[in-house]
């Protein structure tokens, strides 16, 4: 079972990608094609200072998180000021600059030859050098990455996405500052994108560009559709669901570049079918039965409990 | 200041195609909030199919060219009437719709790519085409003449369509208010099944030209798509010569641009022009022709949440 | 308080709004009364700001609003109820209306992290609030826990009435409040919109029930294809003859079609 433990990080801040996106997607209803972009914006960021200039790790990481916020609110600022159909058109944009960009900057990225020498961090003493302790790390980040945001979404912000979601027109005539709160959720998610990609170029202890493109950004978004875009547990649920596909396919013994191309092929032909059959994705549902429970089980008189779980 | 003109005619040459997809993907847009990614799909169809039929079996390339063609516009039209339509019917909106558009587009092609490879594939015109044609001291292929003619025509051919003909004023009517045309006895379905196999033969030239030009490959067509989207932005949406002349200015841009930055960067700098510009004048350039130019639906400043946006997720009862 | 000047505002070759100006004066009750398509829901949009005027200045308490968001609108106080009631459909009744309470901190992602406590205090603060003017309008105490789409019309009417209130706007602008209530209801409605005068708000709404119009309102406005025929007080214009004529002439032509 040694695929899975080598797959196991790979879940993990895959999961943190879903989630980050899943706040966007299923619950501001603000689609953006660019987070494979910023994944990459993160791991380069984070790359780049700690092998060619000597920052230490907790400070460029830092730097990671804050540069993907920052070309997340530059994207959509403008873009949301509008419509989200602008966003959409942005970010698809942006996600193929910026992957030219990181192939390009030969000088500071590597280019397509890639970057290498990254380090797994020492915190507090502890080296997280070894395969076992740092799936520890990456395992207790992503969780609290998880968690974060589903009290989020949980909150009384959330709240207030959920209608912008469902009705902005009323959402606005009620006073909710509509474009700030897209801006902001978009925001957050690039940080979360970002400290993904730091984990994910000490996973590799190397990076190359072919990583951080479009078809990427669409793995993503499958993982969220498939797993279920309404819920956040679903999407981190789906990117493990998308992530074990091609080790299933690994059985059939394909070349490369013809597996690749069917993975691709598999994952368009799910993000069909669940729209067709099951738009709230796999696991969409789930906490909704759990909470019909809950509240089957409390009472049901005192005001507001059934929107309180 | 040679290299300025040539850099402007090969602007113009690849403003004209940016124009040819823009101008589908205005119709499509335009009529019916649609966001139609797909279409890229449609446009790698025809290069591929006239690829393999023109590679791989013994049909002259001319009959290949228009069995992709062919094949292409049938894509375009079986993606809407089998997928598009039957997922609006069960009240699934933009949201729903790119998303499976989306899927579509990654099926098609990695299908391709799986087929013939991944890497580009091109068809050899010979001599004929690639001739250069000589204007004082700049020049362009035959080939390239011809797009930029391609491009005029079917601008023209267009602009005729909307004004003159039944079917333009049934397209106009449906951008401006779908509920109307059904009050009128008219069938949505049927304008938008002509609106999508017109926009999709227009698509399915620019994938005969590209595969024969610099070819074919996993990821050209998205990148042509994503300057037609932006070109319908900057254009105004709901205005198709907008677009067209949005088309031209980034293609203009993109090769102009070169003067003064490295190629690999040119694509870069187009974009951020693009957020520049949606920054300072959200509703396109539309604003600042007025009159002129014909509208197929009402401008996008209207502060309408419900009009100005097609990508709505469907209202479900789960959160958290 | 609130002016409109010449506004027009078209839908490609289709004027909604044709050159209309009228006055809403400050602490009474203003009907807007025309037949359907005569604008009056495109003239509420253009208030509220949803929807841009293509000509024509809008004006309240002497500030011109042309160009602000519905949100800005909101906060000088202007509010409004929709037609189609538009409630959010999956949270609760009381929920509905407590997101409606102005400058909650939870609408800002940092107070969620920095200040949960204050957070939480406002939120029950907001619910307290949202409660009564739940009570003012007559809604049943039993479903405050029930799901906006689980109600019936009349009461998701109610619901989205008391979120209005909530809103504590100055001026309110009610796009047929009556329509789907039972007579019960009706007349809450009329109570609650007369103590809200009383207590110096101001009230603009759009009705087709002329009974109502009359029995509530001070002053009536009378638009008819986009444009504004007469203005007075309701008994006079119920008397115009040819304002009768129109909106029959307009209702016959409606079944006639």
């Amino acid at each position: 079972m040694s695929w899975f433990q080598d797959l196991l990080p790979l879940i993990f801040i895959y999961a943190m990608l879903a989630v980050s996106l899943s706040l966007l997607l299923g619950h501001t209803g603000v689609f953006s094609m660019a987070h494979a972009a910023l994944f990459g914006v993160g791991a380069y960021t984070y790359g780049v200072l700690t092998v060619k200039h000597g920052v230490p790790l907790l400070l460029a990481c830092l730097a990671a998180v804050v540069a993907c916020a920052l070309v997340s609110a530059l994207i959509a600022a403008p873009s949301l000021r509008v419509s989200g159909d602008y966003f959409v058109v942005a970010s698809l944009g942006a996600q193929v600059v910026i992957s030219d960009v990181l192939s390009n900057w030969d000088g500071v990225t590597g280019g397509p030859a890639g970057l290498p020498g990254i380090l797994r961090p020492v915190i507090a003493g502890v080296d997280f050098s070894s395969d076992d302790s740092f799936l520890l790390l990456v395992a207790v980040i992503s969780c609290l990455t998880v968690a974060v945001c589903a009290w989020v979404v949980r909150s009384p912000f959330g709240r207030t996405l959920h209608a912008l979601r469902d009705d902005e027109l009323a959402a606005a005539a009620m006073g909710k500052p509509t474009r700030r709160v897209k801006i902001i959720v978009a925001t957050f998610a690039g940080g979360v994108a970002g400290l993904a990609g730091v984990l994910y170029s000490q996973y590799f202890f190397f990076l190359s560009p072919d990583t951080f493109v479009l078809s990427n950004s669409i793995t993503v978004i499958t993982m969220v559709v498939i797993g279920g875009m309404y819920t956040v547990t679903g999407s981190a649920l789906g990117a493990a669901v998308i992530l074990l596909l091609p080790e299933l396919l690994k059985e059939l013994d394909l070349e490369p570049s013809t597996a690749a191309a069917l993975q691709q092929m598999i994952f368009g032909a799910l993000l069909i079918a669940f729209m067709f059959v099951r738009p709230r994705g796999i696991f969409g549902g789930v906490t909704e039965i759990a909470r019909r429970v809950r509240a089957g089980q409390g009472s049901q008189t005192k005001g507001g409990s059934v929107a309180d779980a | 200041m040679t290299l300025f003109w040539q850099l402007v005619i090969n602007g113009i040459v690849a403003g004209a195609l940016y124009a040819l997809v823009a101008l589908g993907f205005a119709l499509i847009f335009g009529c019916t909030r649609h966001f139609h990614i797909a279409h890229a799909a449609v446009m790698a169809t025809a290069a591929y199919l006239t690829f393999a039929l023109s590679e791989r079996t013994e049909l002259p390339l001319a009959v290949a060219a228009v069995i992709g063609l062919a094949a292409a516009t049938l894509l375009g039209v079986v993606v809407l009437r089998l997928i598009y339509l039957p997922l609006e019917r069960r009240g699934g909106q933009g949201f729903v719709l790119f998303l499976v558009s989306l899927g579509v587009l990654i099926l098609v092609e990695n299908g391709f790519t799986l087929w013939l490879g991944a890497g580009t594939l091109r068809v050899d015109l010979g001599g004929a085409l690639k001739r250069p044609v000589d204007l004082g001291s700049v020049s362009l292929t035959t080939m390239q003449l011809i797009l930029v003619a391609v491009a005029a025509a079917a601008f023209a051919g267009l602009r005729l369509l909307l004004r003159r003909t039944g079917l333009g004023t049934d397209i106009r009517a449906l951008a401006a208010n779908a509920e109307l045309v059904r009050i009128l006895g008219r069938s949505p379905e049927r304008i938008t099944t002509a609106v999508y196999a017109l926009a999709s033969v227009i698509a399915g030239l620019v994938g005969v030209y590209q595969v024969a030009d610099t070819g074919i490959a996993p990821g050209v067509s998205t990148n042509l798509i994503i300057f037609a989207f932006v070109a319908v932005i900057l254009g105004g949406i709901g205005s198709v010569g907008g677009a067209f002349a949005a088309a031209m200015l980034l293609g203009l841009l993109q090769n102009v641009s070169q003067l003064v930055i490295p190629s690999e960067w040119s694509i870069s700098v187009v974009f951020l022009c693009f957020l520049v510009l949606i920054t300072l004048l959200p509703s396109g350039l539309a604003p600042l022709r007025q009159r002129r130019g014909f509208r197929l639906a009402a401008p996008a400043g209207d502060r309408t949440a419900a009009t100005s946006e097609s990508l709505r997720p469907a209202r479900v009862g789960e959160d958290g | 308080m609130l002016t409109l000047d010449r506004v027009s505002k078209s839908f490609g070759g289709l004027r909604a709004v044709n050159d209309c100006s009228f006055e809403v004066p400050e602490r009474a009750v203003t009907g807007l009364v025309g037949p359907n398509g005569a604008g009056k829901t495109t003239t509420f949009n253009l208030i509220t700001g949803t929807l841009g005027a293509d000509a024509g200045e809008i004006t309240f308490r002497g500030r011109r609003v042309s160009g602000m968001s519905p949100q800005a609108r909101v906060r000088l106080g202007i509010g409004r109820t929709f037609q189609d009631v538009r409630l959010f459909p999956q949270l609760s009744a009381i929920d509905n209306v407590a997101m409606a309470v102005p400058d909650q901190p939870g609408d800002r992602l940092v107070n969620v992290f920095a200040r949960p406590l204050k957070v939480r205090r406002r939120e029950r603060r907001d619910r307290d609030f949202a409660r009564a003017c739940l009570a003012e309008v007559g809604f049943d105490t039993a479903k405050l826990g029930v799901r906006a789409r689980e109600l019936s019309y009349g009461e998701q009417k109610l619901l989205s009435l008391a979120r209005l209130l909530a809103l504590q706007v100055d001026l309110l602008l009610l796009d047929e409040p009556a329509s789907g209530l039972d007579e019960g209801s009706v007349a809450q409605l009329k109570s609650v919109v007369r103590a809200l005068v009383a207590k110096g708000r101001t009230v603009l709404l759009v009705e087709h029930n002329m009974l109502l119009v009359r029995e509530l309102c001070d002053h009536a406005v009378f638009m008819n294809e986009g444009k504004v025929l007469a203005h007075g007080s309701p008994d006079d214009l119920m008397r115009d003859e040819r304002l009768q004529r129109v909106y029959l002439g307009a209702e016959v032509a409606e079944e006639a079609s």
